[in-house]
């Protein structure tokens, strides 16, 4: 196949160059990619075998310049340093090179061995040697390289370090980055049991220990979170994880694994967890939602406070516990949060799972991942029922004053224009005036006692009669169930007391030393029956013509009133709905 | 100035009842009714025997308003008395009926009867 190729070669000084000239070896060469050589030192010609021209492009037989040409330009300095470094002490060498296709142009490495052949007179007569194409095993070897450099970097990167321990002798070695890891020196930690237990944290030394064993156990794989002290940069945490190697019998020999720092994690899982107490113990409904309004957590108060659990409500839309209003109308400081802005707390209402409303006083707030990009919404509910409750208790108590306020003030104008008209000389109007406000006021002070719930009919009587007499006990009898009048109610039986009272002291039985006033009543079916009976006043011979005050609001009362003038003494009997 | 009218009071606060019936009477007018209770007043029987009524507004059990409906069904003029902020706005559904706030002087009751039956007579002249 090579025309070149010949079957013998003489050297000028007569020996004799095996060439290839079988078939087989020619073959053998070809299948090795090898060539071999042998140049003349003193003219550079160069012989070669047949097979170079495929190979290497050039032909079998020329100058050794033709040779040098093909070499990579950049290698050339290799081979020539070769070549000059051939002495007859050390005649042979050994190099690698790239060299181009003398054809092609291909460029591919080679492996050139060759031995400088001197005389007896110690000069130089030839060069000989092979030449094999090694371009594979370069590739090979490049590419081990490339991923071991892969792995180192990527070991950095990671924070990552690689160990290895000899069951046997539990003594680990380690490689550079998890010593980088540990922040310790080679010489300060020898990976001996001892240096290990010197270097991990008091509290995580059984653990350690407990997980090592374990992973050596059959069918057991390494896996420990643990802290060490790092004589540098304080407490850090660490995840080792373990492969097992073991014999066939199923011991372990040996374990590989890595070495992770986590303390990042480990923080921000500490700091998530108390973020998560806290919203778990709150007083407070803590609930979030997504981009979408789906609910994505539902804590403890949550539950209490709207009577959903969180199961119930995890992946449903949070429109479940809108009020119907607000359907399809989402408030507006939800629709800013989802857009990213903080909003100030507001009020509004929610229901429960058993369909009642609940006010709530709402902070919302955006949540962001890690990246900052919107995820959500958190929302804070406080129940603030009893505070609108109370405020519009409030509001009702401050209407329900100042009408009180103005109905008093009307009462008192009629009371002056009526006192004004029965009375004739400004003495007696002021008497009369006095007497009518204190009434008012006693009955005013008695129900301020109760709220304005109402006031005992005795405790009424006895504040309006114990002013007309200083001998209560003996001018007065009262008897009757314990009775609770409406507010209104008490005023106007006070003041109906009251002029029942100044009429006795005036014309009736409290006008003389032995008059006595009984008062009887009973209450049933809503309606309160009272009697005011005289006697021992003075001997009644015709029923009076007064128009007095008191006779025309007793009259004008919304009491059902009769009076009867007995000839011992005014009966009067009172009925009036409770 | 009231002279021959007769009117109806509904007013649970007997004193302002009593004063508000002097002032009637003292101008001329006659009290053909003085009630306590929206309930009583729906159930008066002799209400076409009413020239006019005054309402107290807020009464202890609810308002005069069912009553001032039944009186507008009968065409039956009043005005409303009230000392109550709240009765106040309320009463701004009746636009046309005049209110009276407490507390008031004897004047204005008299005055305002006695322009709504003049504008009342100027409207209804068959009536007079």
């Amino acid at each position: 196949m090579n025309q070149d190729a010949r079957p013998n070669d003489q050297d000028p000084d007569g020996t004799v160059f095996p060439l290839p000239d079988s078939v087989w070896l020619r073959h053998a060469l070809n299948v090795a990619r090898m060539v071999f050589y042998s140049c003349e030192a003193a003219t550079g010609h160069t012989v070669r075998t047949g097979n170079c021209l495929e190979l290497m492009g050039i032909p079998s037989s020329g100058p050794t310049d033709q040779w040098s040409e093909l070499v990579f330009p950049d290698d050339r300095p290799y081979f020539e340093n070769a070549i000059k470094s051939i002495s007859r002490r050390k005649p042979r060498y050994e190099v690698e090179y790239r060299v181009m296709h003398g054809v092609t142009g291909a460029v591919f490495w080679v492996l050139d061995r060759g031995e400088g052949d001197y005389d007896e007179a110690g000069q130089l007569r030839h060069v000989r040697g092979g030449i094999v194409e090694i371009s594979r095993r370069i590739k090979e070897e490049a590419e081990k390289t490339a991923a071991a450099q892969v792995y180192a970097l990527a070991f950095e990167a990671a924070r990552m370090g690689a160990w290895h321990l000899d069951v046997a002798t539990k003594t680990m070695s380690y490689t550079d980055e998890l010593l980088a890891l540990v922040g310790l020196e080679r010489e300060e930690f020898d990976g001996t049991p001892d240096a290990i237990d010197k270097i991990i944290h008091p509290d995580d030394i059984g653990p350690w220990r407990a997980a090592n064993d374990e992973s050596l156990a059959p069918g057991g794989k390494l896996e420990i979170e643990f802290r060490v002290n790092l004589p540098r940069d304080g407490t850090r945490w660490f995840l080792s994880r373990g492969d097992v190697v073991r014999s066939e019998n199923g011991a372990a020999l040996e374990c590989y694994g890595v070495l992770i720092d986590i303390t990042e994690r480990k923080i921000a899982e500490a700091a998530a967890a108390r973020l998560a107490a806290i919203v778990t113990s709150s007083e407070d409904a803590i609930v979030s939602t997504d981009l979408s309004g789906i609910v994505t957590s539902w804590n403890g108060s949550a539950e209490r406070l709207l009577g959903f659990c969180a199961k119930e409500m995890t992946g449903q839309p949070i429109s479940l516990i809108f009020p119907p209003e607000m359907v399809g109308h989402p408030s507006i400081a939800a629709s800013a949060a989802r857009n990213g802005g903080n909003t100030a707390p507001y009020e509004s209402t929610r229901l429960r799972k058993d369909g009642s409303q609940v006010d709530l006083l709402l902070t919302v707030s955006p949540i962001r991942d890690a990246h900052g990009t919107l995820s959500g919404t958190s929302t804070i509910a406080r129940d603030i029922t009893e505070r609108k409750t109370w405020e519009k208790h409030q509001a009702m108590l401050m209407r329900e004053l100042s009408h009180r306020v103005k109905n008093t003030l009307a009462v008192i104008q009629a009371m002056t224009r009526q006192t004004l008209r029965s009375t004739s000389d400004p003495k007696a109007f002021a008497e009369a005036f006095e007497g009518r406000i204190r009434s008012l006021a006693a009955s005013h002070a008695l129900l301020t006692d109760s709220d304005w719930r109402g006031a005992s009919l005795a405790a009424v009587i006895k504040d309006q009669l114990s002013g007309v007499a200083d001998d209560f006990d003996q001018r007065f009898s009262l008897r009757g169930p314990d009775v609770l009048l409406p507010a209104e109610t008490a005023t106007q039986l006070g003041l109906l007391m009251h002029e029942l009272a100044t009429n006795a002291t005036k014309y009736g039985a409290l006008s003389t030393t032995a008059g006595r006033v009984g008062i009887v009543w009973a209450a049933s079916k809503g309606k309160l029956r009272l009697t005011w009976r005289e006697r021992g006043g003075p001997k009644i011979e015709t029923t009076p013509q007064r128009t007095g005050f008191g006779t025309a609001l007793i009259d004008s009362s919304v009491a059902r009133i009769h009076r009867r003038y007995d000839p011992l003494g005014l009966i009067c009997r009172i009925q009036l709905a409770l | 100035m009231l002279d021959d009218l007769r009117i109806m009071l509904l007013e649970d606060e007997p004193l302002v009842a009593m004063e508000l019936a002097e002032i009637i009477s003292t101008a001329g007018g006659t009290v053909a009714a003085s009630i306590q209770t929206a309930q009583e007043a729906l159930g008066f029987s002799d209400k076409t025997n009413i020239d006019v009524a005054i309402f107290d507004v807020h009464l202890r059990a609810g308002t005069s308003f069912e009553v001032a409906e039944a009186l507008t069904e009968l065409e039956i003029p009043f005005v409303f008395c009230t000392g109550d902020g709240q009765d106040q706005r309320r009463v701004a559904n009746w636009p046309d009926v005049p209110v009276i706030v407490k507390p008031y002087r004897a004047s204005v009751v008299v005055e305002t009867l006695s322009e709504l039956m003049r504008n009342r007579n100027q409207r209804h002249p068959g009536t007079a």
